[in-house]
């Protein structure tokens, strides 16, 4: 009997094979990194960096192509793209969107960029920033150490390679829910390329798609400590006059809403280890209890002036207001009522160090 | 009885018949010289019948000794010498005495099913000597051996051997039943028989055990398993098996128990390797280069950009070397058939990548794939997973990863649909007795 | 033997809290959904063990033979086919709608039509076997992809992006009447106990014990399936996506995996999934249909054809009819109706054993 089925079968199977999605990898160009830039002549100019595989890779031997192409929308400029290439595209290892820092300051960010969210084959946690001066440039940039094309700027992001306390990274899929979610809101790294490298250590906040507020890089670092991605940072305080960086990092963080009727209050509780890393003076006989206060007078500050200028700016990146929706039992009513509250809002951090060591000598 | 010219018996060379006269009476005994041994006819026979006064005593020296027996019923004297019997006529009655010439009895390494630190002999090409080794490894007197002759000219000697306490009834009287319904003219090898058993035609995966090591036979007689030895080869036939048992070495007794685990699942990973690996490369490189991550993604590419042809001819063609060369490495002398790897191996590997007819990765690929498939103990089993990549690889062309795990799931369904003598052929937990504790998924 | 029982229990909860049901429930998440989901468990978890209890009654004897005990032919058979149908579409959905994931998501340029052939090939073949063969491939597929799932749902979980305190806002909505789809959708997940129906038979020896275990995975699988999409894609978005659950899955990067996209190992396990669903419901389908109308076996060109062979057969024509005509906005319109219907079909089901286990108890 299966005889009889599988030779029919077969020739079926065989006769179907033209109809396959059959596409070999060396048919394919990946695009590892895509930029939108506001246009000249159209509102979408879309840059592609294609990465081209070589047998061989070797640190600064990464190659890839850039091409750009204006055009009404990103799906339209894409289209227009194909024709420039030889290969098709595949967005399947698009890691970096970098958005040009002129469409950011004067477009919304998302319904414009629909095409991202769309489409299927854009990873989730494709990394979403800002590119300065342009995206094209920091797409354009080539570092001397990379080895693939595209790695520069996604290492960073990913925490396999360096993992800095001034990188924020924002997934697609969480600018997406922040842009929907009320109550929080969407934040973007900024990256400026210097002619061979990058540096990433800024961050924009939107609120409603809008840049509304663009973090120093000593703000970024302090801002990151308060999402759930964070690294170890440092803390440069002084003590009698002589300066110490303290290698800090955060055990635990938490905030809580105290709402009396016209003082509603946000109470941050910090605590971080911190070890001294870099002393002009001795610390190890020094009182540690008095170490830690000064670390956490530090700390306290460099919060306080980052809340309050969060707050000041009318954005709302690290969620007060879902946690005030999550806490509250007005149901639609809540975010209304919190948007009337968050200007008036006051924040108190209590912030608790622990001192652990001083390195390997005293 | 016999004429002289038209009896088949008189036309061949090695057949005897003589006259014996030691004065006072005569015998006339007839043999096979080539299957009977002369020295045991001497002292058998001829110096017992030397020593005799009378055919009465003789009869009676006959009779006591080991085999003699009384035969009466003259019509298979042919078939008892061909046995190796000797019929020796005394006054009108047939006597038959077994004479057998010794078999090859020579004991030989195992070498396709070796251990490291195991027992080191296979069983014998000679029935007796296979049964012996079986016997002494399990001196019990409910081990039962049943003689019977295979193959309608062949007659091929076979023991069927079982723990009368141990083995399942039912079982017994299939298998029974079974060898005797063979309906072939000549057997030779246990392979054969398993063949001959079979009830479908169309047969993938072995549902017996075919082995050399007579420790194995002895491990599953003691689970109430039924052990076939062919005469005439030195590789027996153990039924029932399960999907499980091909994948448990022998070496896996002896080890301790933590390393059989790690051993056992390692052949699995080398079962998953070598099935789906090139099915799985091509819907990578063709369908789904997602997948993997970009870097990898990326020096793939690299590596496939000078091979113009689509992926599934790279993946056929560098299987249906790597195929050729370990069936000719099979069939080639020994000592030739280690050149022919080599030169197989690794120049063809190196300048097919270097021709651009494949990808170096693909290299990595055939190789993983060749080595990982030696991971199963049981050769037969081996080569049933060599097939399956190929559906497989067909599959994966027509619809990328999804047809490689449906593929996949196929044939596990067709496997646990086997059977072997009712025994589920495969499934997780197996549920079985294990007598040294070495099964996998043993739940007791 | 009882495991084989909570093997398809299991599947049919990791099945159905992926595709539709959440995306049902999701988008009425205000709207009274989230009572609608405890619901769903408590009369899940009631309805099957009342049905397991009742049908362990009946030792070694599935639907079939009761019916037929019982119920002259002119009920028996509607009966029967009603029972064998809502497995039947059961697996069809999920059939139609992972070839349409599979095509979405790991071949795009696939021709739709040909993998939905591929699927029905599939589920025809794998569906004709003895129930023994699929009760131990259902066995082997769980067993395998159960460790990774869990890895999967473990590690969205301590994801640094969930967010708890997007599923907290649901608090205010707790208290809402939920609507009779949204019930029904929550309670779909649980229907896997049914299969004891068809496969009762196998179980003569042995009971099916530890019935705590059916309230406690469903609980566990519903609320996974439920809030981690709500905490990974934001309370006010997650019913912006079409495919809930894999989007969910996709924002999970792992560091160390040899595949960096969680989301690809999550297809892998759940292509397994899919087909021992679809292997099972058909084969349940098609076995009931057959001992319904006490079909024998077909021969077609001298072959012998089994009756189920044919039965799947036709199953996986009108699976493929249905599935070319229908696209992700029909299907889940469909899918929506479809779950009133069966939960209405669920109920008379427990109802009518309930009944005769008791009239077998007084007749004893």
């Amino acid at each position: 009997m299966p005889k009889k089925i599988s030779v029919p079968l077969l020739a079926l199977l065989l006769l179907m094979l033209p109809g396959c999605g059959f596409k070999d990898i060396d048919k394919r160009f990946f695009v590892v990194a895509i930029g939108v830039d506001q246009g000249e002549r159209a509102p979408f100019k879309v840059s592609f960096k294609l990465a081209i595989p070589s047998p061989r890779t070797e640190p600064g031997e990464a190659k890839y192509q850039v091409i750009s192409q204006e055009g009404s929308s990103i799906a339209n400029a894409v289209r227009l793209m194909k024709s420039k290439v030889d290969k098709e595209f595949d967005f399947g290892h698009t890691t970096v969107i970098v958005i040009g820092k002129s469409f950011a300051d004067h477009r919304e960010l998302g319904r414009s960029l629909d095409w991202f969210f769309r489409r299927r084959d854009i990873q989730e946690i494709a990394f979403m920033a800002i590119g300065e001066p342009d995206a094209l440039s920091i797409i354009q940039t080539k570092p001397k150490s990379e080895r693939l094309a595209g790695n520069a700027l996604m290492l960073p992001f990913t925490n396999e390679g360096t993992e800095s306390p001034y990188i924020v990274k924002t997934y697609l899929f969480d600018y997406y829910r922040r842009w929907h979610e009320h109550g929080r809101d969407a934040f973007l790294p900024i990256v400026s390329s210097r002619s061979e490298t990058f540096v990433i250590n800024r961050a924009a906040i939107f609120s409603s798609n809008l840049k509304k507020l663009e973090l120093t890089a000593k703000e970024t670092g302090i801002f990151n400590q308060f999402l759930k991605t964070r690294h170890r940072f440092l803390i440069l305080a002084a003590l009698d006059g002589k300066q110490i960086s303290f290698n800090a990092k955060v055990r635990s963080l938490r905030f809580k809403l105290v709402d009396s009727a016209n003082k509603p209050e946000i109470r941050y509780r910090i605590s971080i280890n911190v070890e001294s890393e870099d002393t002009e003076a001795p610390v190890f006989h020094q009182s540690w209890d008095e170490l830690e206060k000064t670390v956490e007078e530090e700390f306290r500050n460099q919060a306080l002036q980052l809340l309050n200028r969060l707050r000041d700016n009318g954005v709302d990146p690290l969620g007060f207001g879902l946690r005030y929706r999550a806490s509250r039992h007005g149901g639609e009513s809540d975010f209304a009522e919190w948007q009337k509250i968050y200007p008036k809002v006051t924040f108190k951090v209590n912030v608790n160090a622990h001192f652990t060591g001083t390195g390997i000598i005293e | 009885m016999m004429q002289p010219s038209s009896d088949p018996l008189l036309q061949s060379d090695d057949f005897v018949r003589e006259t014996l006269d030691n004065g006072r009476f005569q015998i006339e005994i007839w043999y096979y010289s080539t299957l009977c041994d002369p020295d045991l006819i001497r002292k058998e026979i001829a110096h017992p019948f030397l020593l005799s006064d009378s055919p009465e005593t003789f009869e009676k020296v006959l009779c006591s000794a080991l085999t003699g027996v009384r035969i009466t019923d003259t019509v298979h004297l042919s078939e008892e010498m061909l046995q190796g019997n000797t019929i020796i006529r005394l006054q009108g009655a047939d006597y038959k005495l077994k004479t057998p010439k010794p078999g090859n009895t020579k004991l030989m390494q195992a070498s396709t099913e070796t251990t490291l630190q195991g027992p080191q002999t296979a069983l014998s090409e000679d029935a007796d000597t296979s049964l012996m080794l079986v016997r002494r490894r399990y001196p019990q007197q409910d081990l039962i051996s049943e003689q019977m002759n295979l193959g309608s000219k062949s007659r091929t000697k076979a023991y069927l051997l079982y723990d009368k306490n141990k083995a399942n009834p039912r079982i017994l009287e299939e298998f029974r039943r079974k060898l005797k319904a063979i309906d072939a003219e000549v057997v030779f090898t246990v392979g054969q028989v398993e063949a001959l058993i079979t009830d479908t035609q169309l047969r993938w995966f072995p549902t017996m055990i075919v082995t050399e090591r007579p420790d194995r036979c002895v491990l599953n007689l003691s689970q109430g398993k039924i052990v076939l030895i062919v005469d005439g080869t030195p590789f027996v036939l153990i039924a029932p098996a399960v999907f499980q048992d091909f994948l448990s070495a022998m070496d896996d007794i002896f080890l301790p128990s933590l390393i059989t685990k790690a051993l056992v699942m390692l052949r699995y990973i080398g079962i998953l390797i070598t099935t789906t690996l090139p099915a799985l490369y091509v819907a990578v490189t063709s369908y789904n280069p997602e997948v993997i991550r970009v870097q990898f993604a990326l020096s793939l590419a690299g590596s496939r950009a000078a091979v113009p042809y689509p992926t599934f001819f790279e993946v056929i063609f560098m299987l249906f070397l790597i195929e050729a060369l370990i069936e000719a490495s099979l069939r080639l002398p020994r000592y030739i058939g280690s050149t022919a790897t080599t030169v197989g191996g690794l120049i063809l590997g190196q300048a097919a990548q270097q021709a651009g007819l494949v990808s170096s990765v693909m290299i990595i690929v055939t190789s993983a794939v060749a080595i990982s498939n030696f991971l199963i103990p049981i050769n037969i089993m081996s080569f049933a997973f060599r097939v399956i990549k190929y559906p497989l690889i067909l599959l994966a062309t027509l619809f990328g990863i999804v047809g490689v795990v449906a593929g996949l799931i196929a044939v596990c369904f067709y496997l646990a649909n086997q059977n072997s003598f009712g025994l589920t052929y495969f499934r997780v937990f197996i549920g079985e007795p294990a007598v040294s504790g070495y099964k996998e998924g043993d739940t007791k | 033997m009882s495991r084989y029982f909570y093997y398809f229990y299991t599947v049919g909860l990791l099945i159905n809290t992926i595709f539709f049901v959440p995306r049902i429930l999701l988008s009425e998440r205000y709207d009274g959904s989230v009572m609608a989901v405890f619901a769903g468990i408590l009369f899940g978890s009631v309805s099957a063990f009342l049905f397991t209890k009742a049908m362990m009654r009946f030792p070694g004897e599935g639907i079939p033979e009761i019916f037929e005990r019982n119920f002259p032919k002119i009920i028996r058979i509607p009966l029967l086919i009603g029972l064998a149908m809502m497995w039947t579409i059961a697996g069809s959905i999920i059939l139609v709608a992972f070839s349409s994931i599979s095509i979405r998501f790991l071949s795009p340029e696939t021709n739709p039509a040909f993998m939905l052939m591929f699927y029905c090939a599939f589920g025809c073949y794998a569906a004709s076997f003895r129930p023994s063969t699929v009760l131990n491939m259902a066995e082997l597929i769980i067993l395998l992809n159960l460790p990774f799932v869990a890895f999967i749902m473990y590690k969205l979980i301590s994801s640094p992006y969930f967010e708890w305190d997007s599923i907290q806002v649901l608090a205010d909505y707790v208290f809402r009447i939920p609507s009779l789809t949204s019930f029904a959708a929550a309670t779909y997940p649980f229907t896997g106990y049914i299969s004891l129906a068809l496969y009762n038979r196998l179980y003569e020896k042995t009971r099916v014990g530890h019935l705590w275990i059916l309230p406690t995975i469903g609980t566990a699988v519903m609320l996974v399936s439920y809030f981690v999409p709500i905490g990974l894609l934001g309370i006010d978005s997650v019913d912006h996506y079409i495919y809930t659950w894999i989007t969910a899955v996709d924002t999970l990067r792992m560091k160390f995996g040899f595949i960096d996209r969680a989301l690809y190992l999550f297809l892998f396990m759940y292509i397994g999934l899919s087909l021992i669903f679809i292997a099972i419901s058909w084969n349940v389908g098609s076995v009931l249909v057959r001992d319904a109308f006490g079909f024998k076996p077909v021969t077609i060109l001298k072959v012998k054809v089994p009756s189920q062979v044919m039965i799947n057969a036709g199953f996986a024509i009108a699976t493929f009819l249905f599935g070319v005509n229908s696209s992700d906005k029909s299907l889940i319109e469909f899918v929506s109706g479809w779950l009133n219907t069966r939960l209405a079909a669920e109920i008379l089901l427990v109802i009518i054993v309930i009944w005769l286990s008791r009239r077998e108890v007084k007749h004893a």
